[in-house]
């Protein structure tokens, strides 16, 4: 373990670069946040509608409508339902719609009469009025639905209410669904530019520690001492896991922060985050074999930024894939970002894309094929370069 | 103690075409600070690396303590502290996490490595510096870090390899008895340097390398024996003539005169009182001169005379 704790103890005097990446990844998703959140809310605000009820029939079916209705829409109560007091508030938009519900109301319900039960005026200017129309009309049909099962009234009044809770809660996450397939999945974004974080946080932060034991005054007077090359390895290599998931649960946890997850079901998010998790462990086998190089800190700099900002422009992580012309990204098919951007595209349905299991199954077999291709390459020059030192 | 330290039969090691370690041969016993000494790209560190595994070789064989030598002996590297010529520390690491580090290496129980540390930075003077980082510390004090680092797990064999290069004569000094207080304390110590001084100073015994062969072995004494240069008589005088030159090239044990920009050397193979026959000639011709040095030859001398080059060189 010695090794691994001399890995945390040189990643403390790396771990700025890390937090300088997080932190601006922390400002652009509380921008992304702020911009989506805006959205969602006057999508909210639309559906909630003022309005006031003036109930000449004033019994308990009557009663449980305004109730229901106050449920979703804020009820402004008006004392003696002085018309002309209603008009003025209608104009000055303080309420958007008035619904009238006629006397002989509870007694059109029993008899099973369901149609053009009550009357209404609304603001001609808002859509507000139409969502609430069709609340209106939801609630008569699934008390009709009820009532013709030979329900009390009482019951059936009940029972439409809540059922039309659900079915409004339904009506709320299918909304939210619809979003996400328009391609303003929050998740999505977050996931997409995780790419770009990911590699610039691990090449600028891990590398530095993996060629300081890579250095070759280091290797050599640790060769010689009694500590055995696998045990160094395993040392060295659980550090280097360690900290590339701990790099990772930081992002992710701070995404949890950002709100970034809030929009999407728990099914997506799981598959998103299993994507990124293939992906890590694409970067981390890739840091693995710049850091066998021993790179001065300018050129790696250069490395990680021609391979982070080069793949990601590449491979859609700046630019959607679907903007992309057709030989770019035949060319970026030899990035694994291209294959971790292709699933997240499926899973925040980014352009209209639907989810296909095989695809996505296939989208991590090519990431984990990149992956085994450079530990294959990390074992050769690490091996190469056993036999060059010892020669 | 006579019981072999390191044994080096017949080692070869070339580098393509180049032959950087020819067929040398040393023995090393057991409480000895032995010397390599030889000019830079001689083979002292090549055959330093071959010792320690670090380099495969061609030919020969290496025991330590008795055992062959190999990369996976590692019941022998137990027994081994290394200081490279590059001093070989973390930048990243304090002196003293540094220390813990090349320590832990080797000890495995917290509390005897904690105690090693500490004697260690003792031993180097370091105390002031424990929390220093290696960027932080001059020269002479990185060069104590590396040797702290390869002396703490308190090895029975100690191999320095130029250890007071680009050190302060303050510094040296610290180290050089630094060296030869390991060595009391029952270390045996393998000493590579191409300062000369210094492997005299220190050394019991001395082999002399030049590309890659053993030209001399033995004490410091023994290998000036070897040449017949003992004395070397400079004086500075004026102007001297011809016949006098030959006169001086005929005293006893003088085998040469030479005379250059107004100083008269003269070289003697052994004997005693050659200044004052010299200076008894000088005055009976009534010659004045001024300034009068008589030293005994070095091992540059040694080297001289049997490669034809200076060790500097």
């Amino acid at each position: 373990m010695l090794n691994f704790k001399t890995f945390f103890q040189i990643a403390k005097k790396h771990i700025g670069t890390c937090f300088i990446y997080v932190i601006i990844f922390l400002i652009l998703m509380v921008v992304m946040t702020n911009i989506n959140k805006g959205s969602s809310t006057s999508k909210f605000e639309a559906k909630s509608v003022k309005f006031t009820v003036i109930d000449e029939d004033d019994t308990v079916a009557s009663h449980a409508l305004t109730d229901y209705l106050a449920t979703k829409h804020k009820y402004i109560s008006f004392e003696g339902k002085d018309i002309s007091k209603i008009q003025d508030n209608m104009y000055y938009e303080e309420i958007s719609y008035v619904l009238t519900i006629p006397k002989g109301y509870e007694e059109e319900l029993k008899n099973g009469n369901f149609k053009n039960l009550v009357t209404h005026s609304m603001r001609t200017d808002s859509a507000a009025g139409y969502f609430f129309n069709q609340d209106v009309d939801s609630y008569f049909r699934a008390l009709s639905v009820y009532q013709a099962s030979s329900e009390s009234l009482e019951d059936s009044l009940s029972k439409a209410a809540n059922v039309m809770e659900k079915v409004n809660a339904n009506e709320v996450e299918m909304i939210t669904f619809e979003k996400t397939n328009n391609g303003n999945s929050p998740s999505g974004y977050f996931f997409q530019y995780f790419a770009y974080i990911l590699i610039s946080v691990l090449l600028l932060s891990m590398s530095p520690i993996l060629m300081t034991f890579h250095n070759r005054d280091l290797a050599a007077r640790i060769s010689c001492s009694y500590l055995k090359p696998r045990r160094k390895a395993a040392g060295i290599g659980l550090g280097a896991i360690c900290y590339s998931i701990l790099v990772w649960l930081i992002i992710l946890i701070a995404g949890g922060f950002g709100g970034m997850y809030r929009y999407d079901p728990i099914e997506t998010i799981a598959l998103m985050t299993a994507n990124s998790f293939v992906y890590l462990i694409v970067i981390v086998t890739m840091t693995l074999c710049i850091a066998s190089f021993s790179l001065s800190e300018h050129a790696l700099q250069l490395i990680a930024n021609v391979i982070g900002l080069g793949s990601s422009f590449l491979c859609g992580v700046f630019v959607p894939q679907w903007m992309l012309a057709e030989n770019v990204t035949r060319i970026s098919r030899f990035f694994p970002a291209y294959w971790f951007i292709r699933n997240n595209n499926i899973l925040a349905g980014f352009n209209g894309e639907a989810f296909n299991p095989d695809e996505y199954l296939l989208n991590l077999g090519v990431q984990l094929l990149f992956a085994l291709a450079f530990m294959t390459i990390y074992f050769v020059m690490h091996v190469q370069k056993k036999a060059k030192a010892v020669a | 103690m006579n019981e072999t330290a390191v044994k080096v039969k017949e080692l070869v090691k070339r580098y393509r075409e180049l032959l950087a370690v020819d067929h040398l041969n040393l023995e090393i016993k057991q409480g000895e600070i032995f010397g390599l000494l030889g000019p830079n790209g001689s083979g002292k560190t090549t055959t330093i690396n071959c010792i320690l595994s670090l380099l495969s070789y061609d030919n020969g064989e290496i025991e330590i303590f008795e055992k062959p030598m190999k990369a996976d002996a590692y019941d022998i590297k137990a027994k081994i502290g290394v200081v490279m010529q590059n001093v070989a520390v973390f930048e990243e690491l304090t002196v003293q996490e540094n220390i813990d580090y090349f320590c832990g290496l080797y000890i495995n129980d917290k509390q005897l490595r904690k105690q090693y540390v500490e004697e260690a930075i003792q031993f180097t003077g370091l105390e002031d510096f424990r929390k220093f980082y290696p960027k932080k510390l001059s020269g002479g004090l990185l060069r104590r870090l590396n040797i702290a680092c390869g002396i703490a797990h308190k090895p029975k064999l100690i191999i320095l390899d130029e250890p007071t290069v680009a050190v302060d004569p303050q510094s040296r000094n610290r180290i050089l008895e630094g060296i030869m207080e390991l060595n009391r304390q029952g270390a045996t110590i393998i000493y590579t340097s191409h300062y000369m001084e210094e492997v005299e100073q220190i050394c019991s015994r001395i082999a002399i390398i030049d590309n890659g062969k053993c030209i001399a072995q033995g004490t410091a004494e023994e290998l000036k024996k070897l040449i017949k240069k003992r004395e070397i008589i400079t004086i500075d005088i004026l102007s001297v003539t011809a016949d006098d030159i030959e006169a001086l090239k005929a005293l006893p044990h003088v085998y040469s005169v030479t005379f250059e920009d107004s100083k008269l050397t003269i070289l003697c193979d052994g004997g005693s009182h050659n200044l004052v026959r010299v200076l008894d000639y000088l005055q009976g011709k009534e010659y004045s001169f001024g300034h009068i040095h008589s030293a005994l030859p070095t091992l540059n001398d040694v080297f001289l005379e049997i490669t034809g080059k200076e060790l500097r060189d």
